[in-house]
């Protein structure tokens, strides 16, 4: 009797259980006829940092502040500059760059935005670690507001990649910022999107700003949910929970590529990802071992199983998509021979033991495992060491790794931004990660930072990573893809390869 | 009238193996607990593969002959990583059991024996410590330590000393009362050898029988450490650990998840049938 009463009870909470997971009807109310909704729900892959426009970097926090914020330039699909919060600019020359302020533009809270307001973002801008690359270069003593709408800079030295670092600097209001405003939780820019309310650790509900001085968005309120697990983010949209969701997993692309209410996109995107070697610390102060280990690892079959084929192998510091990227780059074939050579040369022909720092993202996980495996055949003990990613980054920045996995993403599109922070000597350890530096490259990335002349640029940058790939402070692993999917009623999304979204121009069906 | 002549013939614990043998159920548990522990020992002899075997180019296959439950993204038979698999799970399951009864019994004799102060100190404490849900405990544990086999052992251990302190504590002071610790005490025998010869074996079957059901839950413990990253380091494999990244190609290649998960399903069945017959077995009185 018992018995038959606990089996009774277990089919209830079953039945309970299933009950419970047992999809939601969505909730985006259907609008009227001319194509407009009244919400959109966007899948996002973590929790954002900081919005302050000026603040965190990482992938989500930049793809929100480009919903609320406007930059001065807009990014063109070729990656050239086109206008933004500013219409039109002239070069008076090397050295002076006339801007024009976009009219009648105001910010969420209703103030005008002027000149003032941007000379003030850029000085906010260059007191911040995380933009100062943006603006390093422009002399605040010198640059001065000529009239409302006219903001004349003058600059340090040439700085050839300005026009398209400008693409992302983001414009905060003034006003509110003297007035103690918390940028970090309750940002107010100008962009399409206005901030509205941040459940942490669930959404970010943003309205749509129908003043907005660009495409106005058909639908009046954009959730940005946080899905962190990759396949809960494939079955949404697949059900229809979400109507685009952001970064697919290569092993759930099948599934999405079948099923018609839905269209996956994918571009090859500005980032890369890549084993750091540091070249300040035991063992990979030493050249030849660490082109040994860039010889001994099969990087065709990292990526063909890490990334399940989406990506390509790279060869260089920068991806073919980015301007500067030389297409004759060779790179490292996998040869066991030439690595063990090598690790003789260095001084290690029966190997030696290295400890693999990671944080804990199964991509990286993954390549740990394949690295540790590979790398154990030619006699080199590979330690892994997962940490959470807060205390993996303070660790890189603090210089203790001897190797990483890391990614780093050129969002300029210009060889600037891809090679001068992480390769030119004395740069600050979150960006020069792998503690490099050499002389020859440092002349070449400065040629290619301050000539305006594209073709002397681009000549500068093809021998700086001729000379990156030879001195091999990375093992150069993929070129990563962006992707997204969306449900097919939806017109006009697209997949920018710098990961920053968005969503005021699409339409539906 | 023929059974009992033959019962009473036997010494207490041959009766309680053959009441044992007679229950179906906890005999098939028994087999194939057995089975299990022989194939993680003879693991490398009977796995057709090593367990770090990588090879991208048969990445994510489905079961087949060649490799019967599949394989994994990096190409490695999924089916030599299970046995291997149980190695890791075995082990932590005995060895957190084991830490477990080490401080857990100790402790429980000492508060059951001595009583008075000592025993509501140390109940005390362990009354603490069971306020804490265990699963709970054992990822804070594990967490503070650091991720590792060694140091999951430790946690899941930990978690569980307070059952066993609380289940030792009241056999031995049910065993302290008997006619028979009383006489042992006139002839003037010492406490350790009170306890140890008099008291310790009387008291025992209960613990037994919570160490067998305790293996079983410590096994699932480990997956769920593992699951959330805290278990084994990679390459090693663990059945909790395998199901953990097998999360991410549930939809598309279920077997990944399908193998460990059965595994970690069929001992920790059979060692909870067989403590629930070890139980029955030890004292009749109990059953349902």
């Amino acid at each position: 009797m018992k018995k038959i009463m606990s089996l009774l009870l277990a089919l209830v909470m079953v039945l309970a259980l299933l009950a419970g997971c047992g999809s939601k009807p969505s909730n985006d109310g259907q609008g009227g006829a001319s194509g407009t909704r009244d919400s959109l729900t966007v899948a996002v892959t973590a929790e954002p940092k900081s919005l302050d426009a000026h603040g965190a970097n990482d992938s989500t926090s930049t793809m929100i502040k480009h919903l609320v914020y406007d930059t001065l330039l807009k990014q063109a699909e070729d990656g050239s500059a086109s206008p933004g919060l500013v219409e039109s600019w002239e070069y008076e020359d090397d050295l002076t760059l006339n801007l024009h302020v976009r009219q009648g533009v105001k910010f969420h809270n209703g103030e005008a935005l002027d000149a003032n307001d941007i000379l003030y973002n850029i000085k906010r801008a260059q007191g911040s670690d995380f933009t100062n690359w943006i603006v390093s270069t422009v002399d605040l003593e010198q640059s001065q507001v000529v009239d409302e709408n006219t903001l004349q800079l003058k600059l340090t030295k040439p700085t050839g990649a300005l026009l398209s670092q400008l693409c992302f600097l983001y414009i905060v209001d003034e006003q509110t910022m003297e007035n103690g405003g918390d940028m970090e939780e309750a940002p107010i820019g100008t962009g399409p999107f206005v901030f509205d309310q941040w459940y942490r650790g669930d959404r970010i509900d943003l309205k749509t700003n129908t003043e907005y001085w660009g495409t106005v968005a058909p639908f009046n309120t954009l959730v940005m949910r946080v899905i962190g697990e990759s396949s809960s983010r494939a079955m949404e949209i697949e059900s229809g929970g979400v109507d685009i969701a952001i970064n697919i997993a290569s092993n759930d692309m099948a599934n999405l590529e079948a099923n018609p209410e839905v269209s996956l996109m994918k571009k090859a995107g500005y980032s890369n990802s890549f084993i750091g070697l540091n070249c300040s610390l035991e063992p990979f102060n030493n050249k030849a071992l660490r082109q040994a280990i860039n010889y001994a690892l099969d990087r065709e079959a990292i990526v063909s199983a890490v990334y399940n084929g989406t990506g390509s192998v790279a060869n260089g510091p920068i991806a073919p998509t980015i301007w500067g990227y030389d297409p004759s780059l060779k790179g490292y074939e996998c040869d066991i021979e030439k690595a063990k050579a090598l690790m003789a040369e260095a001084g290690y022909p029966n190997g030696f033991e290295v400890t693999l720092t990671i944080s804990d993202s199964q991509e990286r996980v993954d390549i740990a495992e394949m690295v540790q495996n590979q790398l154990g055949k030619i006699g080199i003990t590979v330690t892994v060491e997962p940490l959470e990613n807060a205390t993996y980054l303070d660790r890189i920045i603090a210089g203790s790794c001897q190797m990483f996995i890391l990614g780093w993403v050129t969002n300029t599109g210009d060889a600037d931004y891809g090679m001068y922070e992480p390769f030119y000597t004395g740069q600050p350890t979150w960006c020069n990660t792998a503690i490099y530096g050499n002389p020859e490259v440092d002349k070449l990335l400065d040629i290619g930072q301050q000539s305006t002349d594209s073709d002397v640029r681009y000549d500068a940058y093809c021998q700086a990573q001729q000379l990156i790939v030879e001195d091999a402070p990375w093992v150069f692993l993929c070129n990563k893809e962006e992707t997204a999917a969306c449900r097919s009623d939806i017109q006009g999304f697209q997949v920018p390869p710098s990961g920053r979204y968005e969503f005021n121009t699409i339409t539906f069906n | 009238m023929k059974r009992k002549r033959l019962i009473r013939q036997n010494s207490p614990w041959m009766e309680v193996l053959s009441r044992f043998m007679r229950n179906r159920l906890a005999m098939l548990g028994a087999v194939i607990l057995i089975l299990l522990v022989l194939s993680a020992v003879f693991a490398d002899v009977l796995a057709p593969y090593g367990l770090d075997d990588q090879d991208v180019s048969r990445a994510l296959q489905g079961p087949s002959a060649e490799h019967l439950f599949g394989t994994d993204k990096f190409g490695r038979d999924q089916f030599s990583r299970v046995l291997y698999g149980g190695r890791i799970s075995l082990r932590v399951g005995i060895v957190a059991v084991g830490v477990a009864l080490l401080f857990g019994g100790t402790l429980g004799v000492i508060a059951g024996y001595v009583g008075g102060k000592v025993d509501s100190v140390i109940m005390r404490v362990m009354d603490v410590l069971m306020a804490v849900p265990g699963m709970l405990l054992a990822v804070a544990i594990a967490a503070s330590l650091g991720a590792g086999l060694g140091n999951m052992m430790i946690a899941i251990g930990i978690g569980n000393v307070p059952g066993y302190a609380r289940i030792t504590r009241a056999a031995v002071m049910s065993a302290k009362g008997n006619e028979y610790v009383e006489a042992a005490r006139a002839t003037g025998a010492g406490n350790l050898r009170i306890i140890l010869r008099h008291i310790l074996p009387n008291s025992i079957a209960p613990v037994i029988v919570q160490a067998t059901l305790g293996v079983a839950s410590s096994i699932t413990a480990c997956a769920m450490l593992s699951f959330l990253g805290l278990g084994a380091a990679p390459p090693t494999p663990e059945w909790g650990g395998m199901l953990s990244t097998a999360r991410d190609y549930l939809r598309t290649h279920a077997y990944m998840a399908i193998f460990p998960g059965l595994f970690i399903m069929i001992t920790v069945f059979s060692l909870n049938v067989m403590g629930d017959g070890l139980r029955d077995a030890i004292d009749p009185r109990l059953k349902d």
